[in-house]
């Protein structure tokens, strides 16, 4: 008995620390811990008491930290929000915007948000607050209460609950004056979650001229799902999210331009071991990054998907067969600054073999070999002789080689059009050509000792081009610095203090 | 002309070799432990000193917990007796957990501070570290908890979550015990269903 005065004093304040305070408006009180504060919040100052009600869950996360979309990938969970029934409007339903990858250490992944995010929460009001409030002119408040359950994760993970709240003030009802019936948009918040609205993924088929569709494949790397979107062009940052499917776990997508759009190839683990791929199977996939007319998009679809060459994958969809039918082989480079590193390094090989880059000297040789002690060409070996190991051959087959190496080249090149955009791919390929260009510039360029040194730095800084290029031009990867809109909101973010709540 | 083709062989060597290493390194890194397969095999240390291998217990049923004290996943698990309990209602389940933090991670816990913390939680089964993560890659152990069912014969009867409740807000009793159904399951000569879940947490901290 002697502490239950400072118990309940304890409890009431623990209470009003995990029960943020009710507010009216088109905001809630934040409920704000360490790494994150959260809220609701409306469109309207004042809603109308007829029609969609547009609200919006916001999260300001500290700096790194992130919060999940509705696969939250590897760990973490998405968000829950259940919201206590009210009379006069539907049940809310919370929506996912394009999330974005988080590479974790130990090779696992999330998907989600980080910074801030709104996730758009749809509603649609009918006759809302009338009861006992009818016939007045006064403004009637719709008591909004949802549980929320979500984890905030870095590298550690924190869970949390809350009970948000928000008090939304309605439209006088059945009145003539002026604003009866009708809503007052919030000039902050209206124009944030229609930022946010704007971020939802669109239904495939909502814009002319764009589809997406998918087949299975059982290559010998194991079942893969083949994703394409045409109508489109890839972006730096295009990718593809899997929702959770009951039979697969998804690998790391690969994005590749091709001349209709964009496809994914995304690798598959079945969860049961040796179970056969299914004829036909239902995937939900999300496509982000993607561009149509200057600006960025994201595409959701749920497609029943059939394995490749099977009668009946993709009805409806035969240019889906066609675009798995030109899909990459089944290697891919694991590395593509590492794969165009290579290829300059093919090149170089192949121009030392050619003869237009010095070779070591044993190489050298070998070509001196091909030539008489006094400097003459040596006579056409017979038809029908033998080859011998003698120098002539040594430097036929050096040449011989170069062409192999120029063949690797391509081939690299090849590898490279599956993990970079057409213009990255484009860059490296110049950057190869001024190589060659200035290994040959130096090769004429005599005794001029500077000038053979100054195309030999000018051919070193080629050389590192290609997998500085390749860094920068992955396909569904941000580039260095991410887009604008993340810059600006890291600028907010570096001035967001996690203590100072409004 | 020797050296010649001595040169020639390196070089063809060096491309062969780039070539080789380019393909071992695109094989998909995802990792086994899919329902069906054999356990793989490990033999790693406890938090006791001791030295625990799987194949100790050939025969048995196994669950492997994924565990960190530092994961608020797991330490509600571990204050709420999840998994305590369910060890204890099935006694003739061999249950162990492994701790895969790196030692260099501020999320690894050391000896000492790991037994105070199962003697406050009353977990009594044996806790292994896999200091390198091995073991958890080699099972694909995503996050804490992460739970597996060994059947006796050596497969992997379940891979998934401990409960259907990722935030903890349902009472007990009304949370799907995945692993409890999976055990029950086993005991009667059935196989759990489901067999596999989505596993949710914080993340192994390779």
């Amino acid at each position: 008995m002697r502490h239950a005065l400072p118990t309940a004093l304890l409890a009431a304040g623990l209470g009003l620390f995990l029960v943020p305070g009710r507010a009216a408006g088109a905001a809630g009180a934040w409920a704000s811990n360490p790494q994150s504060r959260v809220r609701l919040i409306s469109q309207w100052r004042v809603a109308p008491r007829e029609g969609e009600l547009r609200m919006g869950l916001q999260f300001r996360l500290a700096p790194h930290w992130h919060v999940y979309w509705k696969n939250s990938g590897d760990a973490g969970f998405a968000p829950t929000l259940i919201f206590a029934p009210v009379a006069g409007l539907s049940r809310p339903e919370l929506l996912w915007p394009a999330p974005r990858r988080f590479e974790l250490p130990g090779d696992l992944v999330a998907f989600g948000y980080q910074d801030e995010v709104v996730y758009p929460v749809r509603a649609r009001l009918h006759g809302a607050g009338s009861a006992g409030r009818a016939g007045t002119n006064r403004l009637a408040l719709l008591a909004l209460v949802a549980d929320l359950d979500y984890v905030v994760c870095e590298i550690d993970c924190v869970p949390y609950r809350y009970r948000l709240s928000l008090e939304q003030p309605l439209a006088p009802p059945g009145s003539q004056d002026r604003g009866a019936g009708r809503g007052e948009l919030d000039p902050q918040t209206a124009p944030l979650i229609e930022r946010w609205w704007a971020r939802l993924p669109l239904p495939a088929g909502a814009l002319a001229g764009v589809a997406t569709d998918g087949v299975l494949q059982n290559g010998p790397e194991g079942p893969a799902l083949e994703v394409r979107v045409s109508g489109v062009r890839a972006g730096a940052e295009a990718d593809l999210f899997l929702e959770t499917h009951e039979a697969f776990e998804a690998g790391r997508p690969r994005a590749r331009a091709v001349p209709e759009g964009v496809t994914f190839h995304v690798p598959l683990r079945t969860k049961r071991a040796g179970a056969e791929l299914p004829a036909r199977t239902s995937f939900a996939w999300t496509a982000t990054g993607l561009q149509r007319d200057g600006r960025t998009l994201a595409l959701e679809a749920l497609r029943e998907v059939a394995i490749a060459g099977r009668p009946g994958a993709d009805q409806g969809s035969a240019s889906s067969s066609r675009a798995s039918a030109g899909a990459p082989a089944s290697w891919t480079p694991p590395d593509s600054r590492l794969t165009a590193l290579l290829a300059a390094a093919a090149l170089l090989l192949a121009l030392a073999c050619w003869g237009v880059l010095p070779l070591p000297r044993p190489a050298r040789l070998a070509r001196a070999g091909a030539r008489q002690p006094d400097g003459a060409a040596r006579p056409e070996r017979p038809a029908g002789e033998a080859m011998q190991p003698n120098g002539a051959s040594a430097a036929a087959a050096l040449q011989a080689l170069g062409f192999v190496l120029l063949a690797g080249t391509l081939w690299l090149l090849y590898s490279l059009s599956f993990q970079l955009s057409a213009e990255g791919v484009a860059a490296i390929e110049l950057a190869l050509v001024a190589m060659a260009l200035l290994a040959w510039l130096r090769g004429r360029a005599g005794r001029r000792t500077r000038l053979r040194f100054a195309l030999a730095v000018a051919l070193a800084a080629c050389a590192a081009l290609p997998p500085w290029l390749a860094g920068r031009s992955r396909i569904g990867e941000p580039p260095p610095g991410g887009d604008p809109a993340n810059r600006s909101q890291q600028g907010r973010d570096s001035a967001y203090s996690i203590d100072s709540h409004p | 002309m020797r050296s010649t083709r001595t040169h020639l062989r390196m070089a063809a060597s060096v491309l062969v070799a780039g070539l080789t290493l380019l393909a071992v390194a695109a094989t998909p890194a995802l990792a086994s432990g899919a329902v069906g397969d054999t356990a793989t095999p490990f033999q790693l240390k406890g938090v006791d000193g001791k030295t625990y291998s799987l194949s100790d217990y050939k025969g048995k049923v196994v669950v492997l917990e994924w565990i960190n004290p530092r994961c608020p996943f797991s330490d509600r698990h571990a204050r709420e007796r999840t998994m305590t309990e369910l060890a204890k209602q099935h006694g003739d389940v061999t249950w162990l957990a492994i701790n895969s933090s790196n030692p260099k991670s501020s999320e690894f816990t050391p000896p000492a501070e790991h037994v105070a913390w199962n003697k406050k939680n009353g977990i009594e089964y044996p806790v292994l570290y896999d200091e390198s993560g091995a073991v958890g890659h080699a099972y694909g152990a995503r996050t804490t908890p992460h739970m597996f069912i060994i059947d006796p014969q050596g497969r992997i009867a379940y891979n998934g979550a401990i409960d259907d409740d990722p935030p903890g807000r349902k009472a007990k009793p009304e949370r799907v015990n995945y692993v409890g159904h999976g055990l029950d399951a086993e005991k009667t000569g059935g196989k759990p269903d489901p067999a596999s879940t989505k596993p949710y947490g914080c993340t192994v901290k390779y």
